[in-house]
């Protein structure tokens, strides 16, 4: 849909009339505004066929298969009903994009409720595209499905118009809708390899704190918290069948980095790739890192949450998609 | 999009059901061999599908299709026909599901099923034939739900409910089309049924051949006089004129068959009073139909031959119906044709038959008159030792000689043949009439009905300014047989011998009777208004609807009607639902209260629990003491199992609370 570099004039129309009628939100309700009809390619081919039963039907002057013909086109008739009827009332709402890097695909999960008390059968839902996933919402109210779209650059990823489809039940009619989810999926940039980023100066600002994790020493064991290094983990007591535990070490010389773009060299994408790679592997080894972008600093410190603080940092800088 | 593009299991055994259920019925009308190749690759799919044994290879593909192309070829002897090409169509069906894997083939091939359901409906549109094959069509419509269904977790019936509901849905439209829909003559030429094998009239009629015809309790036709029902002693139904004779056998003359109108541009008009009837043939595969004397072709697809019979205009292949008129008083050919008269003079060699030749000709010394001539021949049958009998003896080369002489045991042909060769043989033109007497009245629809055991063979002569007139030498041996029918005649022994089982020979049975009668005023009704819908039929039931029938009524008939037609269903389907997604009442009430106070400055956010957002707004007003109130009854409403009191006490609480001056 937005392949196209340039939209010509009526499709600009058109997704303006289609912003309109179809505005952006979290969730939505399909009813017989935002619905469309269509005989699908097998329904026109179905059409073709009764046109020649109709022509056998003529030619032999058979009552009987005339008959057929007009039950098989009014079965076509009533399942437009039906079709629509499939898309009806079912409610899409966003869940939460699940962030990546550039170039790979992003998460997104949607959740499918129904407010009526008749099943789905067969729902494709899926972006131009991309894949799409196909579901039943039978007995269950609410379901949740996971879609998938492909990441180009960082930033924020916005999906746009998301395609909710259904042949159901004769596969001679399409009903479909193109919906404007208001989800979105943070995309870091994709790690490239490259010289440490150092900015001067960086390990003794900060050298003398106390005891600081690391991973010298070791002075105790502590719940396993997501983001620790596994190769700290407790494995022996984990295969006990006692709760995940990671070993501390204590660290005299602390070990802190700062990463600076300006130390970077190459375009902006590609210094931003190497902080991207750098803070991966910071983090991976446990050690405590500072950030500094042009006009924003990342305080030091370590862990999971330091990583998704500095990665968010890296996607959303001078990013023209940004918040 | 990428969409599983194989054929769901569950929908494969819907398709195979719906395969058996439609191939069925043609089965008697198939070669022998491709109802094996249909077991065996019903069989082979069957196996894969249970994941036994693989798809065939493409070489084994290839061998099939040429071994039953070859097959039809041999079978048929020609591509072209109608038979052909449905056993062509079938057997495409039948190896189109032993490879089919993708739900593409999948459309292709139930479309192919619907083709193959139609063309049963070539062949027969009985109501029988009809309501069976309500059967396969619904199969199929089950295979292409269950197409586009999830693959359930245990077999459910589900696919073939959906398409019973959707099919009865369906129906209305039909029978709106049905009754509109302006039946068009044949764009084109069509190969029709050939019929095969059937028992009925034959243009030609040796010793025996009605006799074994009258073994036969199959329905010809039934007619239904707009006036009274003549008697059944007047009910000659001609059917063909039988003129050349070879010693043994009489044969139509194809010279006959040409058009009356063509040979006399202005005939002489009949005369005396008019008999109005319709006739309700079923497929004889002939031309020719049956009409009382003297006849006049009312309908379009008849015509009226050179001897005064109707005749199709194409061979009745499907139920025919026909309107005629009969000038019962009436005379006809009053000039013999000079060329005409002498082929019914015509007596084959003169040692053909030589006894009854000279006894003829003794007669014609004795009577100057011809009308004298045959009263006395008749009387003769008459007083003579002759008996009527469906188990006549065999004979031999001389057949009339050995009849009229020696064994004087014969059937209707007997003495038919008998008489016009006597005739013939005393200069009288003559020849033999072959086709129905009498026939039986439904008294609940006032019709007649003629089996194939009315079959009947009777005599004209030609008279001095008389033209042709009909003798019937049975009517003086047997006058049970002409005036109530072959049963009286022939006694219940004799009557359908061979067949055993027949309803018809249970006609004393009061109860079998009536039901057996009921039977066929449905199958008339069935006939008379549906088969036979079109023309008249058409004309008469859409001017009954709409007292005029002009293309602007048809075109508001048809919209109107289906407007009104996929309403209904759509009502049926969305209910109150149609103009709208509607809420269930607690979250309409629920979504008021919201709207009131986000007007008061604390709109909801997306996404926000019910409880948060109250205990979010107290925190700000905590004198909206009701804010709680009305969460606990909304929350109450949707996450709790309440019986059907407690809910409706809770709404109506609801409902209160939300309009609630409170907070306002």
């Amino acid at each position: 849909m937005s392949t196209l570099a340039r939209p010509s004039w009526w499709q600009q129309r058109f997704e303006r009339w289609l912003k309109r009628r179809i505005p952006a939100a979290r969730s939505v309700t399909l009813d017989q505004r935002r619905i469309f009809i269509f005989p699908s390619r097998a329904g026109l081919f179905f059409l073709g066929a009764l046109a020649v039963m109709l022509i056998a039907a003529i030619n032999y002057q058979s009552n009987m298969a005339f008959a057929l013909v007009f039950f098989l086109f009014g079965l076509f008739v009533i399942a437009i009903l039906h079709t629509y009827g499939n898309l009806s009332g079912l409610c899409i709402e966003a869940l939460r994009g699940y962030p990546t890097f550039a170039g790979e695909m992003a998460e997104f999960e949607l959740q499918l409720r129904r407010t009526r008390e008749r099943g789905y059968h067969a729902i494709e839902l899926g972006w131009p595209g991309e894949p799409s996933a196909r579901l039943s919402l039978l007995d269950a109210q609410v379901a949740t499905v996971k879609l998938f779209h492909r990441s180009r650059r960082r930033g924020w990823l916005r999906p746009g118009r998301l395609l909710v489809q259904t042949v159901y039940p004769l596969g001679l009619l399409r009903a479909w809708t193109w919906i404007d989810l208001d989800i979105a999926a943070l995309v870091y940039p994709r790690p490239l390899l490259g010289p440490r980023p150092l900015s001067e100066g960086g390990t003794a600002e900060h050298g003398t704190r106390a005891l600081k994790k690391g991973s010298d020493d070791f002075y105790g064991f502590r719940a396993y918290r997501s983001g620790d290094n596994l190769r700290h983990v407790l494995w022996r007591a984990y295969a006990k069948g006692q709760p995940l535990q990671s070993k501390q070490f204590a660290e005299t010389q602390v070990q802190s980095h700062w990463l600076s773009y300006d130390a970077c060299a190459g375009d902006r994408e590609h210094r931003l790739g190497v902080l991207c790679h750098w803070v991966l592997e910071l983090e991976r080894k446990g050690e405590v890192f500072g950030l500094h972008l042009p006009g924003a600093t990342l305080a030091l410190d370590s862990g999971g949450e330091q990583r998704e603080r500095a990665l968010r940092m890296l996607a959303l800088f001078q990013s023209a998609r940004g918040l | 999009m990428a969409t599983p593009a194989w054929i769901p299991r569950h929908c494969l055994g819907w398709l195979l059901a719906a395969q058996v259920a439609l191939i069925a019925p043609h089965v008697s009308r198939l070669p022998l061999w491709i109802s094996f190749a249909w077991a065996i690759s019903a069989l082979w799919r069957v196996q894969v599908y249970r994941g036994h044994w693989s798809f065939p290879g493409k070489l084994v593909k290839v061998a099939l299709v040429c071994a039953s192309l070859a097959g039809i070829r041999f079978n048929y002897g020609t591509f072209v026909g109608l038979e052909p090409t449905v056993a062509l169509l079938i057997t495409c069906f039948v190896f189109k599901l032993l490879e089919a894997a993708t739900r593409r083939e999948a459309y292709l091939l139930l479309f192919l099923g619907y083709f193959v359901a139609l063309t049963e409906f070539l062949f027969e549109q009985g109501l029988g034939v009809v309501l069976y094959m309500i059967v396969p069509v619904l199969l199929l419509t089950a295979a292409l739900i269950a197409l586009h269904q999830d693959e359930p977790l245990r077999f459910s019936w589900q696919p073939l409910r959906i398409a019973g509901v959707m099919s009865a849905q369906a129906v209305p439209l039909l029978l709106l089309l049905f009754l509109v829909f302006p039946r068009i003559a044949p764009l084109w030429q069509v190969p029709l049924p050939g019929g095969g094998a059937r028992t009925g009239m034959s243009d030609e009629m040796g010793p025996g051949d009605i006799a074994q015809l009258s073994q036969s309790d199959a329905l010809v036709f039934r007619a239904a006089f707009s006036g009274a029902v003549p008697a059944q002693r007047d009910l000659y139904w001609r059917g063909l004129v039988l003129d050349k004779f070879d010693g043994r056998v009489w044969r139509a003359n194809d010279f006959n068959d040409m058009p009356l109108r063509q040979v006399h541009p202005s005939p002489p008009a009949a005369t005396g009073a008019a008999l109005e009837y319709e006739v309700f043939l079923e497929p004889t595969y002939r031309r020719w139909l049956y009409a009382l004397q003297v006849p006049e072709a009312v309908s379009p697809a008849t015509l009226l031959t050179l001897d005064y019979r109707l005749l199709a205009k194409e061979p009745v292949t499907d139920k025919f119906a026909y309107r005629a008129r009969a000038y019962p008083q009436s005379m006809f050919e009053l000039e013999l044709d000079p060329r005409l008269r002498r082929s019914e003079l015509t007596v084959a060699g003169a040692n053909n038959n030589p006894r009854a030749q000279a006894w003829a000709q003794g007669l014609r010394e004795r009577f100057a008159n011809d009308r004298a001539l045959i009263d006395f021949v008749v009387a003769y049958f008459r007083e003579q030792q002759f008996f009527y009998t469906l188990q006549p003896p065999l004979l031999g080369e001389h057949s009339i000689d050995e009849f009229l002489f020696d064994t004087r045991r014969g059937f209707c042909e007997h003495y038919a043949s008998s008489f016009v060769f006597v005739l013939r043989a005393a200069g009288i033109p003559a020849r033999v009439v072959a086709g129905y007497q009498g026939g039986e009245i439904n008294p609940l629809t006032g019709t007649v009905l003629v089996h194939q055991f009315d079959a009947h063979a009777w005599a004209e002569a030609w008279l001095e300014g008389q033209g042709w007139v009909r003798f019937d030498p049975t009517f003086a041996v047997a006058p049970q047989r002409i005036e109530s029918g072959l049963e009286r005649a022939v006694g219940a022994n004799e009557f359908l011998a061979q067949q055993p089982l027949s309803v018809n020979r249970f006609r004393d049975v009061n109860w079998l009777n009536r039901i057996r009668l009921r039977v066929d005023a449905i199958n008339y009704g069935w006939t008379r208004w549906v088969v036979n819908y079109r023309d008249d039929t058409q004309t008469f039931v859409l001017r009954e609807l709409l007292g005029e029938v002009d293309p602007l009524r048809m075109g508001m008939l048809l919209v109107g009607g289906g407007a009104l037609i996929i309403f209904a269903v759509a009502c049926a389907l969305f209910g109150r639902r149609l103009f709208g997604v509607r809420l269930a009442a607690e979250q309409r009430y629920y979504a008021r209260f919201c709207a009131r106070l986000a007007r008061r400055g604390y709109p909801r956010p997306v996404a926000m629990a019910p409880g948060e957002y109250a205990r979010w707004v107290l925190r700000q007003q905590p004198q909206w003491r009701v804010v709680e109130e009305i969460t606990a009854c909304f929350e109450a409403l949707s996450y709790r199992r309440l019986s059907a009191a407690q809910r409706e006490q809770l709404l109506r609480k609801l409902k209160r609370l939300a309009r609630s001056r409170e907070f306002a």
